[in-house]
C-alpha cells in the first residue's frame, strides 16, 4: 500500500487519498495540549477512524502542510494579548480582553479558574465552551498582570 | 416563549456579549434586495470568524426557499457581500469541531463544489445548530414542520442559555431586587418599627455617657477643685449625674436586647416565608423547570440562600441605619460642642473611607487567590475519598499523599500573603487614627491652657474629655460599613436565585373550568401529536393512535424514538406543541391535573421510595387504604414475603438513610404502591429492565397481575416482557412505525420490529451458553 496522500481543499474540507475514491475526513488530534502535533485521528464522516498519523514527519510535504493547515483551525484558541477587566457579576465573573483575533468580552463561572497547559501558559473555558489562552504572562502589560494576579501563579 | 423572557435574553446578550442582540436591519434590506419585500427569516445567525479566523461578522439567514451568508465590513453595520443559494441544492451539512472553532460546509450535488462554509466559536454553535438541524430535517424524509418560529427570539434565547445556566439571571436591577426583598418584611410592619425605635434609641442613648462624663468635669470636678461651688452641691450634681449614667446604660442594653430578638425573629420569619414561598412553587412547576436544574442548585435556594437573607435582616439591615444614624448624631455632638475641632475631625474622613476601602481591595485579590488554591485542596479530597478503592488497588496511596501535600502547602503559602497584608494594615491604621487624636491634643491644648504664657483658655476640660470618647466611637460605623457591603453583596445574589426560581412559570397550567373526570375510563388517543423539548428539536413529529380502555400497548423503539416523551405527555408533564391528546374523548388540557393524575399509575424503571417505614411508601397515594389492602397489594405485587423477612417488617424504615432494598425489592415495593393506589391508566417504563432474570420472572408476575382491567403503556426494551401486549406501537425517529400484534408484526420481513426482534434473539442465542 502507498503512502496515504493528505490534501485540503479550499473550503477546507481533509480528503484521504488512499486506494481509488479520496475520503473526506476530519481531524482529531489525540492529545492537543501534550501533543499537539502528534498522533492524529482522521475520521470519516461516520465517525470511524481512517488514518492515525502518529507524526506529522512521517508524512510528504505537501500532506504535511495540508495537515498543518488543518491543525491551525482545529487547535484555534483566542490568545489573550490584553486584559481590560475582570469583574464579578453574581455567579459569574466577566472578562473584557483583546485576542489575537479581536476584541472579545466573556464570561466564567464564579468558581472556575484557569487551566495550567502542560506545555506552559494557561487556558480559559467561558459559558459557551470557547477556549481563550495566555502564552505567556509575563509577556502581558502590567495591567492585565495585576489583573490576572489572583487568577494565575 | 413570554415576552418577559425574550426581553431578560435580550440585555443578557446585550451586556455579557459583544454582538448585536438581533439582526441588524442593514442586513434585512440587503435580504429584500435579493429575497423581495415578502420574504422573511425564518431562523438565523452569527458566523464571527472569517476564513482567517479573525473576529469578525457573517450572518446566516434561514429563508423559506433560500440560505443566504451576508458578509459585514469589519467596521459599523455596512454590508461587504452578500451570498446565497437555494436550500434544495444543499444536500448535505457537514461539521468540524475544533477545540474553539467549528466549520460548517454546506455541500452541493456529487461532484458538485461546496455551496459554502462558515466559522463560528462556540458561543454561536446553538444559534447556528438551530439552522443546520432545519436544513438536515428538509434532507430527510420527515422534514421539519415549519411552526411559527420568532427568529429574533431563538436567536437571543441560543445565546443567553449558557448564561442563564450559570447565573441565576434576571433582568431585573439590585436596587428592585432589594426592593422586592424589604416587600417581604411588610407582614411584619409592628415588630420593625418597634425594632428600629429601639435601635434608634439605643444609638441617641450611645451619645449619653460621653456628654455626661464631660459635665461631671465642667459641672463638678473642676468648680470643686477651683473652689467655684461647696462640697455638697458638688455632690449634689455628681448623685444626680452618676443616676443618669446607671439609667442610661440600663435603658441602652434593654433597647439593644429588644432591637436584637425583634430583628432575629423577623429575619426568622422572612426566612420562613421565603423559603414556603420557594418550596410551594417548586411544586407548581412543570416536570420541565426539574429536568432543566440540577437538585443540588434547587436544595440550596431553599435551605443556604433563604439562610443568608435571614443574616442580612436580622442584622445587616439594622446595623446599616445604626451605623448611618451614629456616624450623623456622632458628627452632630462634635460640631455641637466645638465645631473647630470637629471640622478638624471630620476632614481626615474620606482620607479613612479611602484607607479601608484599598484595603479592602488588596484583600479581595488575595482572598481569590486562597479560594482557588482551597477549592484545589478540597477537590483533591473529593476526588480521592471517593476512589480510594482504586487508589489502593494501585498503591498510588504515596503519589496521593504527595499531591495533597503539595496543595495543603500551596494554600498554606496563600494565607501568608493574606495575613501580611491585615497584619500590617491594622497597626498602621490604628497608629494613624492614634496621630489623629494627638492632633487633635495638640490643637486642644493651646485652647485649653491659654496660646501665651498670659492667654485664657477658650475650652473648657470637660467639653474636651466628651470630645475624645465620641472621637473613640467614631471608628466603629466605618468598620462595620466595610462588613455590611460584603453580606449585602452576598444576600443580594442569593435573593436573585430565589426570586428567579418564583417568578419562573409552570409550563402545564390547568383551565380555569378544568374539567374532572370521575372515573376516567382509560381511552386514550393521540391526533397528530408534534412536541419537541426545545422549539427547534422536534422529538415527536406528528404521532396518531387510538387506546381503547382496559388495552394494554407495548412501545418499542430504538433509544431515542421518543417514547418515554409519549409516555410524559400521556402524564401531562408537558404539553404537546400541536395536535391533540384526548382521554375519553377530553381534550387533556381541559382537564383538572391533581385529578386526572390521582387516576394515573406509574412504575418507573429506578423506582423512587421516600424516607419512611415500607408501609408509608406503599400507603403514598391512598392515605387511607387499610393494612389488609396494603397486604393484600403486596402479595400481588410479590413483595409481601420479602418484607415480612425484615426484622422489622412492614415498619422497616427504608429511602435515604434508612434500609437499604435491592433494585427489585424496591421495584416490588412500588408496584404494590401502584396495586394499591388502583389506577385506571397505568404507565410501565421499563420496569424490569436492571433486575436479574429470577428478580425478573417475580416482577414480571406482579406486573400481570397489575395490568389487569386497566389501559397500560409499556415500555420496554426487552421485548420478550411484552408478550402479554395485546398490540404494540413500533417508534422510530419520532414516528409510529408500525402497530399490531406481535405476530402481525413479525410478518413483516423488513419491518423494524423483526429487526429488533432477530436482534434481540440472536444476542440470546449467542450470549446465553
Amino acid at each position: 500500500m502507498n503512502a496515504p496522500a493528505i490534501r485540503r481543499t479550499e473550503e477546507g474540507q481533509l480528503l484521504v487519498h488512499q486506494e481509488e475514491q479520496p475520503i473526506a475526513v476530519s481531524l482529531r488530534p489525540c492529545f492537543p495540549w501534550s501533543f499537539p502535533e502528534s498522533f492524529l485521528s482522521l475520521r470519516d464522516k461516520d465517525g470511524k477512524e481512517v488514518l492515525l498519523i502518529e507524526s506529522l514527519e512521517s508524512l510528504d510535504s505537501e500532506s504535511r502542510s495540508a495537515l498543518q493547515d488543518a491543525l491551525a483551525e482545529s487547535r484555534f484558541t483566542l490568545e489573550i494579548h490584553k486584559i481590560h477587566s475582570i469583574e464579578r457579576n453574581f455567579e459569574m465573573r466577566i472578562w473584557k480582553v483583546d485576542t489575537n483575533r479581536g476584541a472579545r468580552t466573556f464570561e466564567i463561572r464564579l468558581d472556575d479558574w484557569p487551566r495550567k497547559l502542560p506545555g506552559g501558559g494557561i487556558a480559559i473555558v467561558d459559558l459557551a465552551g470557547d477556549l481563550y489562552t495566555i502564552q505567556d504572562q509575563e509577556q502581558l502589560d502590567p495591567t492585565s498582570r495585576k489583573l490576572l494576579f489572583a487568577y494565575a501563579d | 416563549m413570554s415576552t418577559r423572557n425574550h426581553q431578560r435574553n435580550l440585555n443578557l446578550v446585550k451586556a455579557y456579549t459583544d454582538q448585536p442582540e438581533t439582526l441588524p436591519p442593514s442586513v434585512y434590506s440587503a435580504l429584500e434586495e435579493v429575497w423581495g419585500r415578502s420574504v422573511s427569516v425564518q431562523l438565523y445567525a452569527l458566523a464571527d470568524l472569517n476564513p482567517q479566523l479573525q473576529l469578525s461578522q457573517t450572518w446566516i439567514c434561514l429563508g423559506p426557499t433560500h440560505l443566504a451568508l451576508v458578509k459585514m465590513k469589519p467596521k459599523g453595520n455596512e454590508i461587504d457581500q452578500v451570498s446565497q443559494f437555494p436550500r434544495e441544492q444543499i444536500k448535505g451539512v457537514l461539521e468540524h469541531f475544533g477545540l474553539s472553532c467549528t466549520t460548517v460546509t454546506f455541500a452541493g450535488a456529487d461532484g458538485e463544489p461546496n455551496l459554502g462554509i462558515i466559522r463560528f466559536t462556540h458561543r454561536q454553535r446553538q444559534a447556528v445548530g438551530a439552522i443546520i438541524f432545519v436544513l438536515r430535517q428538509s434532507l430527510t424524509d420527515s422534514p421539519f414542520k415549519v411552526q411559527e418560529l420568532n427568529a429574533d427570539e431563538e436567536y437571543a434565547e441560543a445565546l443567553a442559555q449558557p448564561i442563564k445556566s450559570a447565573q441565576a439571571a434576571f433582568s431585573d436591577t439590585n436596587r428592585a431586587v432589594f426592593w422586592r426583598l424589604l416587600g417581604y418584611l411588610k407582614p411584619y410592619k409592628g415588630q420593625i418599627i418597634l425594632g428600629f425605635v429601639a435601635a434608634f434609641i439605643m444609638t441617641a442613648l450611645m451619645m449619653v455617657p460621653a456628654f455626661i462624663t464631660g459635665r461631671l468635669i465642667d459641672t463638678v470636678v473642676t468648680p470643686f477643685q477651683d473652689g467655684e461651688i461647696l462640697w455638697e452641691n458638688a455632690w449634689k450634681t455628681a448623685w444626680l449625674l452618676l443616676a443618669t449614667l446607671v439609667t442610661t446604660q440600663i435603658l441602652r442594653q434593654f433597647f439593644l436586647w429588644i432591637r436584637l430578638r425583634w430583628m432575629a425573629y423577623i429575619g426568622e420569619y422572612i426566612a420562613r416565608d421565603l423559603r414556603r414561598d420557594i418550596y410551594d412553587h417548586l411544586h407548581r412547576l412543570s416536570v420541565q423547570y426539574f429536568s432543566k436544574m440540577n437538585t443540588g442548585s434547587i436544595i440550596s435556594r431553599v435551605s443556604s440562600d433563604s439562610d443568608r437573607i435571614w443574616e442580612f435582616i436580622a442584622f445587616g439591615v439594622t446595623e446599616a441605619s445604626v451605623s448611618v444614624l451614629l456616624i450623623f448624631s456622632l458628627t452632630g455632638m462634635m460640631m455641637y460642642l466645638d465645631w473647630q475641632l470637629g471640622l478638624f475631625v471630620l476632614l481626615p474622613l474620606p482620607i479613612i473611607f479611602l484607607l479601608i476601602y484599598w484595603n479592602g481591595k488588596a484583600m479581595h485579590g488575595a482572598f481569590l487567590r486562597i479560594w482557588r488554591k482551597w477549592s484545589h485542596l478540597t477537590s483533591v479530597i473529593s476526588d480521592t475519598v471517593p476512589g480510594i478503592r482504586v487508589v489502593k488497588a494501585f498503591n498510588q496511596g504515596d503519589r496521593e499523599r504527595t499531591r495533597f501535600g503539595s496543595s495543603n502547602n500551596s494554600y498554606v503559602d496563600e494565607t501568608f500573603r493574606i495575613h501580611n497584608i491585615w497584619t500590617s494594615f491594622w497597626p498602621l491604621f490604628i497608629l494613624g487614627i492614634q496621630m489623629m487624636q494627638v492632633a487633635v491634643w495638640a490643637f486642644a491644648i493651646p485652647r485649653l491652657i491659654g496660646g501665651s504664657p498670659t492667654g485664657q483658655p477658650s475650652m473648657e476640660i470637660g467639653v474636651f474629655v466628651s470630645f475624645l470618647l465620641y472621637l473613640g466611637l467614631f471608628f466603629w460605623p466605618l468598620e462595620t460599613f466595610a462588613q455590611i457591603s460584603r453580606m449585602m453583596n452576598r444576600s443580594l445574589s442569593s435573593a436573585y436565585r430565589i426570586f428567579e426560581v418564583l417568578d419562573t412559570e409552570p409550563e402545564v397550567v390547568d383551565k380555569e373550568d378544568a374539567r374532572k373526570l370521575d372515573p376516567v375510563v382509560g381511552a386514550i388517543e393521540f391526533k397528530d401529536v408534534i412536541f419537541g423539548y426545545d422549539p427547534v428539536r422536534q422529538i415527536l413529529k406528528g404521532v396518531s393512535f387510538k387506546v381503547k380502555p382496559g388495552e394494554m400497548i407495548g412501545l418499542v423503539g430504538p433509544s431515542g424514538a421518543g417514547k418515554t416523551t409519549v409516555i410524559n405527555l400521556i402524564a401531562r408533564f408537558y404539553d404537546a406543541d400541536s395536535g391533540e391528546i384526548r382521554i375519553d374523548g377530553h381534550d387533556i388540557q381541559d382537564l383538572d391535573t391533581g385529578n386526572y393524575r390521582s387516576q394515573l399509575g406509574m412504575v418507573m424503571q429506578d423506582p423512587y421510595l421516600f424516607h419512611g417505614t415500607i408501609l408509608e411508601n406503599i400507603r403514598y397515594g391512598q392515605r387511607d387504604a387499610t393494612v389488609e389492602q396494603v397486604i393484600r397489594a403486596s402479595k400481588a405485587a410479590n413483595a409481601h414475603d420479602f418484607i415480612c423477612k425484615l426484622p422489622q417488617g412492614y415498619d422497616t424504615i427504608v429511602g435515604e438513610r434508612g434500609h437499604t432494598l435491592s433494585g427489585g425489592e424496591r421495584q416490588r415495593v412500588s408496584i404494590a404502591r401502584a396495586i394499591l393506589h388502583d389506577p385506571k391508566i397505568l404507565i410501565l417504563d421499563e420496569a424490569t429492565s436492571s433486575v436479574d432474570t429470577e428478580t425478573e420472572r417475580n416482577i414480571q408476575e406482579a406486573i400481570d397481575r397489575l395490568t389487569e382491567n386497566r389501559t397500560v403503556i409499556a415500555i420496554a426494551h426487552r421485548l420478550s416482557t411484552l408478550r402479554k401486549a395485546n398490540r404494540l406501537f413500533v417508534m422510530k425517529e419520532g414516528y409510529l412505525v408500525e402497530e399490531g400484534t406481535h405476530e402481525a408484526l413479525l410478518q413483516k420481513a423488513d419491518g423494524v420490529y423483526r429487526k429488533l426482534y432477530d436482534m434481540q434473539r440472536e444476542l440470546h442465542e449467542a450470549y446465553a451458553l
